[in-house]
């Protein structure tokens, strides 16, 4: 049984991941590998601050809240495992800035210690006049992936530097089920008008004394698109820009204006700080997750396909609960193939 | 007396504050910071500085709670100005833990502190030896930073700085009109205070960027204090220790205590041990006193004893001190005028 899984984010990776430890034990013959065009430090994950957190509203989408419950749970009990400096995860408190008062979110319960800002705190947030301050958690892609990566490679997980062109390439070579895995290029494997890109820049800089991740909202422009600091474990993040529909990767002078001017007004601190790096990537941005089984046929070719992709701004916050979704999508496959009586895993 | 002299004898938080403190209440004043020892090598520099009170059983709680609000609202201020980085001074939040329940629910302080709140369930599972918690947001003043940050704004000011052993009180007069005795530890010769005592303190400075929460067992002994680039894992009190050497058995049990509550410590590296003695007394003193010697007469403010709480009362106790010295200098010149009549 050989499986294929297109992208090596954070989403690939930990799909692959679920779907060996859950899986390996049961099916002898089962065979995983992962395909990419680029790798850590490379992907998109790479680049996200890496803080947990949902978009502001789930449109009713209560599927991704649960997932994004499952990811916090699953991490929060890896928090005092002796693999959670390696992992890149680590608690962080901070704030969420508003001009007017809006609802509580549909994760206040999930965070820790979730509450609103009292006056004092607003004093140090000229411009905002309500906010939330909760303790949350940081995976940093750029400690996760290669964890994710060492802990596949040990299973015997095989991984190949290759772009992949179409699900029929991999089918024909004798892969039985392909996950896709892609983010935002999976329109090149199968059109997809709905998936686009959120591009998004940041800067890197060394603000060692930032223990708070700040993130502002502007509710006209919409997510990601007012000023946010993250400090992460070697560099603080400082982002807020999010472009709907712009491809490009290159960083623009323009948006670098636009991030350091109203991060510095925002923590003016800042200014001293020293910049070590900066960097654009497009979220792969999409009404909702792309989560479900697909059976392709072409011709005598025939295979199915797992889908994992769209997961936008927020794919580090919800990866785990859609891996463990994939993992049931491959134990259905499983059972149907007659490899397995029951499927196995957690009964929800 | 057209430019009181006044030497402030200490190089610490409280003496620098103090002498930083006398140049804004008195700027006619020519002000002179006297010490053995300068930053990184004073009691401060050991510190962590995190803004959480130790409570002085002998001073009155209205009076420890001014002085905090004063020393809060002042590094407020500056944590949240283009300086913060400079001065080391920076917002952490966290959380204070409790085996027992404390004794007071609500500590003196937990209206100046930010968000100050009991800690949910889902909080204290984290900490499955602990059945009770406070969260809140607090400042910590970084040293050395902070220290340079104060010597740097004095340097501003006119203010002389000498490294200079001060044996006694007496050796300043004539060259100076008062002296602001901020000696710490050093107060016990200087002034001859058998009320002031030693309490032993020893620290870990270690490399672990990731640990961004405080996190203090409210019994005081077992804390996690993250700073600009070291987290100081603590700690220790030995009464009437004046070892300056670092213990290999304490330094592996804070070690060891720390891990317990945050167990990613034992990924830190790059650990550094330091020995501190804080400054002791049941209350702090902060006080007049014109000592007299034959004939002779030496205004003296004190302002010492601050022990496990110095960064907390710091600006508080320094103002005070100030005013106390300004009023040193009505008196002289009160009675050197009625020395021309």
């Amino acid at each position: 049984m050989r499986v294929a899984i297109i992208g090596a984010g954070v989403i690939g990776l930990s799909s692959a991941l679920c779907i060996h430890e859950q899986f390996h034990g049961l099916v002898p013959s089962l065979e995983l590998e992962v395909y990419a065009d680029h790798f850590t430090p490379h992907t998109t994950s790479d680049g996200a601050a890496g803080l947990w957190q949902p978009y502001l509203s789930d449109h009713g989408n209560l599927q991704e809240t649960l997932w994004n419950k499952e990811t916090f749970d699953y991490l929060l009990g890896q928090l005092h495992s002796p693999a959670a400096k390696e992992m890149g995860l680590f608690l962080l408190s901070g704030y969420n800035l508003f001009t007017e008062p809006v609802p509580d979110p549909s994760w206040k319960n999930i965070v820790l210690g979730f509450r609103n800002l009292t006056p004092k705190e607003l004093e140090l947030f000229p411009g905002y006049s309500y906010g939330w301050f909760n303790t949350a958690l940081m995976l940093e892609g750029r400690r996760y992936l290669p964890w994710l990566t060492n802990r596949l490679t040990q299973r015997g997980v095989k991984f190949f530097h290759k772009k992949v062109e179409s699900f029929q390439e991999l089918f024909s070579q004798g892969v039985d089920v392909v996950l896709n895995c892609s983010g935002i290029r999976a329109g090149h494997l199968q059109p997809d008008p709905e998936l686009q890109p959120g591009r998004g820049q940041i800067i890197k800089v060394l603000a060692p004394w930032v223990k708070h991740f700040i993130i502002t909202h502007d509710l006209k422009s919409g997510i990601y698109s007012s000023p946010y600091v993250i400090p992460g474990s070697e560099f603080t993040v400082l982002g807020g820009i999010y472009q709907h529909g712009n491809w490009s990767e290159e960083n623009s002078a323009k948006d670098h204006k636009s991030i350091w001017d109203s991060c510095c007004r925002l923590l003016p601190a800042l200014q001293k700080a020293k910049i070590v790096g900066e960097w654009s990537g497009l979220r792969p941005a999409r009404p909702s997750v792309r989560l479900e089984r697909e059976s392709i046929r072409l011709g005598n070719l025939q295979g199915e396909v797992i889908h994992n992709y769209g997961h936008g701004g927020f794919g580090i916050t919800i990866h785990w609960g859609c891996a463990m979704a994939a993992a049931r999508l491959f134990g259905s496959i499983l059972q149907e193939k007659k490899h397995l009586a029951t499927p196995p895993g957690p009964r929800l | 007396m057209a430019s009181p002299k006044v030497a402030v004898v200490g190089a610490g938080v409280i003496g620098l504050s103090t002498a930083l403190c006398i140049t804004e209440t008195c700027p006619s004043c020519s002000v002179t910071v006297l010490s053995d020892q300068f930053s990184p090598n004073t009691t401060s520099d050991v510190a962590a500085g995190m803004l959480i009170p130790h409570t002085y059983p002998d001073t009155p709680i209205h009076r420890q709670k001014q002085w905090f609000k004063e020393t809060f609202s002042y590094l407020f201020a500056i944590s949240n100005s283009a300086e913060a980085s400079e001065a080391g001074i920076h917002l952490v939040s966290g959380w204070q833990v409790f085996k027992s329940p404390p004794k007071e629910e609500l500590p003196f302080w937990s209206d100046i502190v930010l968000g100050f709140r009991p800690m949910s369930e889902a909080e204290l599972q984290k900490f499955p030896q602990h059945r009770f918690g406070q969260a809140f947001t607090t400042l910590k003043c970084d040293c050395p930073p902070y220290l340079l940050w104060l010597e740097k704004r004095l340097k501003a000011t006119g203010t002389q700085m000498y490294i200079r052993k001060v044996a006694d009180l007496w050796e300043l007069h004539g060259e100076y009109d008062i002296v602001v005795n901020c000696a710490g530890m050093g107060a016990q010769q200087l002034a001859g205070d058998k009320q002031l005592f030693p309490v032993r303190g020893q620290v870990l400075k270690v490399h672990a960027p990731w640990v961004k929460l405080f996190i203090r067992d409210g019994d005081g002994l077992t804390y996690i204090y993250p700073g600009i680039h070291r987290v100081t894992l603590g700690g220790i009190r030995e009464k009437g220790s004046w070892s300056l050497s670092p213990d290999a058995g304490t330094t592996r049990d804070i070690f060891d205590r720390c891990c317990s509550l945050e167990p990613s410590l034992q990924g830190a590296q790059d650990i550094e041990v330091k020995v501190g003695l804080r400054p002791s007394r049941l209350c702090v003193r902060v006080q007049r006193e014109v000592l007299s010697q034959g004939g002779l007469k030496l205004p003296v403010v004190h302002n010492y004893g601050h022990g496990a709480g110095g960064f907390s009362v710091h600006r508080g106790t320094a103002n005070e001190a100030a005013h106390l010295v300004r009023e040193c200098i009505s008196a002289l010149q009160g009675s050197s005028s009625r020395a021309k009549l």
